[in-house]
């Protein structure tokens, strides 16, 4: 049973094609890392799995449940609103500026979301919260405001968020690009147990190392379309694809 | 048993006292009408036994407030005397002279608040018989050698004067014909402010009716003088009531009519205008 | 949750009152604000009683006093007016020839306040008492000025809530009535605005009045249907200023806090209410702080359909020739803007903890 399924994906901003004919399958279980240049629309793709974006055109299946279909900028087909809030949850996202709520405690942000969208209480919802916590190292500062954590923690209290949730596909879409060099490992490592543990990600990523150690699949995506996938080995050591080979050559 | 009858002793008892209360009330009533002089059993009040009035205080002699706060002056005591010829309590009703026409007969039962009767005015209320009279008064600055001998001579010349006063419509009226030209009005909102910017020398003169010019004059003779008194267009002051509520207007004519045989006019006026 | 929110509420209020955790500044005054108070409270144990004030009446005053027990109306206006740790009394006739006596108590002596500095005083506690209000209902003074502008200030951010979250969507059928609405509200004088509701209503809608809506034997039913209709105006009338405050507030939030709430399934209505509008709110205190301070100012316009607010009264005192009345009513209003500001900062403070 695949996680994820796209078909012919595309986006336009206007007249501005970013995503042209994506098509994926992300396995259960399975780590995936996007790479690729900037404007190349990874991170619009991995927007519109979860309809932060509202794809122009083609068809997501979650679960192998046709999720959405659009055609020209025209919703084909949807399921059921009950159906399409239940794969929306299945989906945690981590973003690459944290977003966390600043006027909530960090437990309070991991214990929002259960609490309003899926009606758990409190007594539920905090010893999970709390395990998650001490999981991502910060048992000690749920009663702090975001404002007092460092970028590393803040993306870390991001990760417990999503986590809390419940989700079976994390999305992380540069998780740590804004954080200072010398917090990324903290952050890497996170999401390096979770990746143990089983949990299928999609990861849009310039953590070349992560990606080489942790992914199964690594997604070479330039100019809007999939130019190459394989396992980190290959397209790392052997890229077929000609931009494959420039874009790798120019950052390594 | 012992229950219910203890009930129906009780609601008895309740009833009893209702008509106790209902029968002193019919005395009272009578009592109060046994000594008016003029007889209200046909006219409708907001307030059964009570003459509802509106009044703009902040208008001296006519209206001003004691330092209790209680309704001072010429309108006051006439309200009063009205009222007792009528039978009737008073309630005052301070309102801004902008929206007092609005309120009769829904705020108030009558208007007494040195209103000039107008034809316009006519238009939307009922007015008792004039009881006072008054004429336009040009007031000035003591000393100072502006001459006006006729309200033509208003021309050219800045004048203060109250907002919605028949003084603003009539020089609004004048400068329309072009009987005046070239002059600068400046209403304001308390007829004291104008007289303030007189004293000032912000304008030239004030324009206002003759009792309140009177007042000015007297309080203050070293302030100001008087430069012209306008004969040719008397103004009357006059109780204005609802449209339909002409058992109101008979009884209040009676209630002044009786009053003026009995010398309150003369009375009140020496006492307000010295 | 509920408890814990309403027990944080209760603790956050404790605190306010625990003196360890203030600033400086407010300490300093606050303590001067007690000692004050104490030195208030002292003169006011010394203070003359009402009794020992008027019976200072002159024989004058006596022979016209027992007159008026025999007479249809009284001619003599009592004034009394008690101002915590001082007193003021007057016996006044009306009329060119009226005569009048003043007195003011304060610590432990009768002051006769005809003329000089004593005379100066009793007008400014005449004026104060009379413009708080005080002795008269709540429809009066002061009482009248912060009544209104509390409940319109209330209703009117609340309306103003879904006003500006209505101009904010993408639905024209939603966002053209409330742009539409803001732009009639901000656009027309609220002068006129109070007039329409209190005239022309009651024009449009026969045997309707505001009175009527109060019982027809109440002598202050005039006055609670002005308050109503001046009240509905207010409301209106600020709801539309605070929706673009509002509206300013809840764009300045960060796309980013939508997208993470809408990551976590949470509904519009639950973003906003959740996430956006309380952040939000911290953003929004000050303007409407600012708003509020000038709505205090424009309660005066109540005048226009004849209730008495601080200015209104002010003005008919002034009508009888004392400018001093400007005085009191200047401090009344600095004191009452000022208790305000406090407030509202203190409130700003507590949504900002988390910064």
């Amino acid at each position: 049973m695949s996680m994820i399924r796209t078909e012919h994906v595309s986006k336009k901003f206007g007249h501005l094609e970013v995503l042209k004919d994506v098509n994926l399958t992300v396995e259960n279980g399975e780590v995936i890392c996007i790479i690729g240049p900037s404007g190349a629309g990874k991170s619009t793709f991995l927007r519109s799995l979860n309809q932060l974006e509202m794809i122009t055109g083609g068809k997501i299946y979650i679960e192998d449940e046709l999720f959405l279909h659009r055609e020209h900028d025209k919703t084909v087909e949807s399921i059921d609103k009950e159906k399409h809030k239940a794969l929306m949850l299945e989906m945690g996202m981590v973003f690459q500026h944290f977003n966390l709520f600043p006027h909530k405690t960090v437990l309070e942000n991991l214990m929002l979301a259960p609490m309003t969208v899926k009606g758990k209480s409190q007594e539920e919802v905090e010893p999970l919260a709390r395990q998650l916590l001490s999981e991502v190292g910060l048992s000690d500062k749920a009663d702090v405001y975001p404002s007092k954590l460092s970028g590393g923690q803040k993306q870390r209290v991001a990760i417990a968020r999503a986590l809390a949730m419940q989700p079976k596909i994390m999305l992380f879409d540069e998780p740590t690009s804004a954080l200072d060099p010398e917090l990324v490992g903290e952050v890497l490592n996170v999401m390096k147990k979770l990746a143990e543990e089983g949990m299928t990600m999609l990861c849009v990523t310039h953590e070349m190392g992560f990606a080489r150690e942790v992914a199964d699949r690594v997604v070479f995506m330039a100019d809007g379309i999939i130019m190459e996938e394989g396992k980190p080995e290959e397209m790392f050591n052997n890229p077929q694809n000609a931009r494959t080979k420039q874009f790798l050559q120019s950052i390594l | 048993m012992k229950k219910v009858i203890a009930m129906l002793l009780a609601s008895a008892m309740l009833c009893v006292s209702f008509v106790g209360c209902k029968g002193n009330d019919k005395q009272n009533n009578v009592s109060k009408s046994d000594t008016a002089a003029v007889d209200v059993s046909d006219v409708k009040f907001i307030k059964d036994g009570t003459l509802t009035v509106g009044m703009e205080i902040g208008y001296p002699p006519f209206e001003d407030k004691a330092e209790n706060g209680e309704p001072v002056g010429y309108d006051v005591d006439l309200v009063y005397a009205v009222a007792d010829k009528l039978g009737l309590e008073v309630n005052i009703v301070d309102t801004a002279f902008d929206v007092i026409f609005a309120g009769i007969g829904t705020n108030y039962d009558c208007v007494v608040s040195a209103v000039t009767i107008t034809d316009e005015r006519r238009e939307n209320c009922l007015f008792s018989d004039p009881y006072i009279d008054s004429y336009q008064a040009v007031v000035i600055k003591k000393g100072s050698n502006i001459k006006i001998e006729s309200l033509k001579d208003l021309s050219g010349k800045s004048v203060a004067l109250q907002d919605a006063t028949t003084s603003k419509a009539l020089l609004e009226d004048m400068i329309e014909t072009g009987t005046v030209k070239d002059c600068k009005m400046g209403p304001s909102e308390k007829v004291l402010t104008a007289f303030t910017a007189l004293d000032n020398g912000e304008y030239d003169v004030v324009l206002c009716d003759s009792p309140v010019a009177d007042t000015y004059l007297t309080n203050y003779p070293d302030k100001y003088e008087l430069a012209f008194l306008d004969h040719e267009n008397v103004e009357q002051f006059g109780v204005a009531m609802a449209k339909d509520n002409e058992a109101l207007q008979t009884a209040i004519n009676e209630a002044m009519a009786q009053l003026k045989d009995e010398g309150f006019f003369e009375d009140n006026t020496a006492k307000w205008f010295a | 949750m509920k408890t814990s929110k309403i027990s944080d509420f209760f603790r956050w209020l404790v605190s306010v009152f625990d003196v360890r955790k203030w600033e400086r500044k407010s300490r300093i005054i606050a303590i001067v604000l007690v000692a004050l108070f104490v030195v208030a409270t002292a003169f006011a144990f010394v203070k003359p009683s009402e009794e020992e004030l008027m019976d200072s009446a002159s024989q004058q005053i006596r022979t016209e006093l027992k007159k008026d027990e025999t007479r249809s109306r009284r001619q003599v206006a009592i004034t009394y007016n008690d101002l915590y740790f001082i007193n003021y009394g007057s016996f006044s006739t009306s009329g060119v020839k009226g005569i009048s006596e003043k007195y003011v108590g304060f610590a432990g002596s009768v002051h006769k306040a005809d003329d000089g500095a004593w005379n100066v005083v009793g007008q400014f506690i005449n004026y104060t008492y009379r413009m708080l209000g005080c002795g008269q209902s709540m429809l009066y003074g002061a009482k009248l000025t912060i009544l209104l502008t509390t409940i319109s200030i209330v209703c009117g951010l609340f309306i103003a809530i879904f006003l500006a979250l209505g101009k904010i969507s993408k639905n024209p059928l939603i966002s053209l009535p409330c742009r539409a609405y803001i732009f009639f509200f901000r656009g027309t004088p609220l002068m006129i605005q109070i007039f329409c509701i209190y005239l022309a209503i009651p024009g449009i809608f026969e045997g309707f009045s505001w009175r009527s809506l109060f019982d027809s034997n109440d002598p202050e039913g005039v006055f609670k249907g002005a308050f109503v209709a001046a009240a509905i105006a207010f409301i209106l009338n600020s709801a539309a200023y605070c929706a673009e405050i509002v509206r300013a507030a809840v764009e300045s939030i960060d796309k980013g806090q939508y997208e993470a709430a809408k990551a976590l399934g949470m509904s519009y209505g639950q973003t906003m209410s959740k996430i956006i509008i309380p952040q939000s709110a911290r953003r929004m205190i000050p303007p409407v702080c600012n708003e509020f301070v000038m709505m205090i100012k424009d309660a005066s316009l109540v005048f226009v359909i004849g209730l008495m607010d601080i200015t209104t009264i002010s003005k008919t005192i002034s009508a009888s020739g004392s400018y001093l009345v400007f005085i009191p009513a200047l401090v009344i209003y600095l004191i009452i803007t000022a208790f305000f500001t406090y407030v509202f900062g203190k409130i700003e403070k507590k949504f900002s903890v988390y910064e």
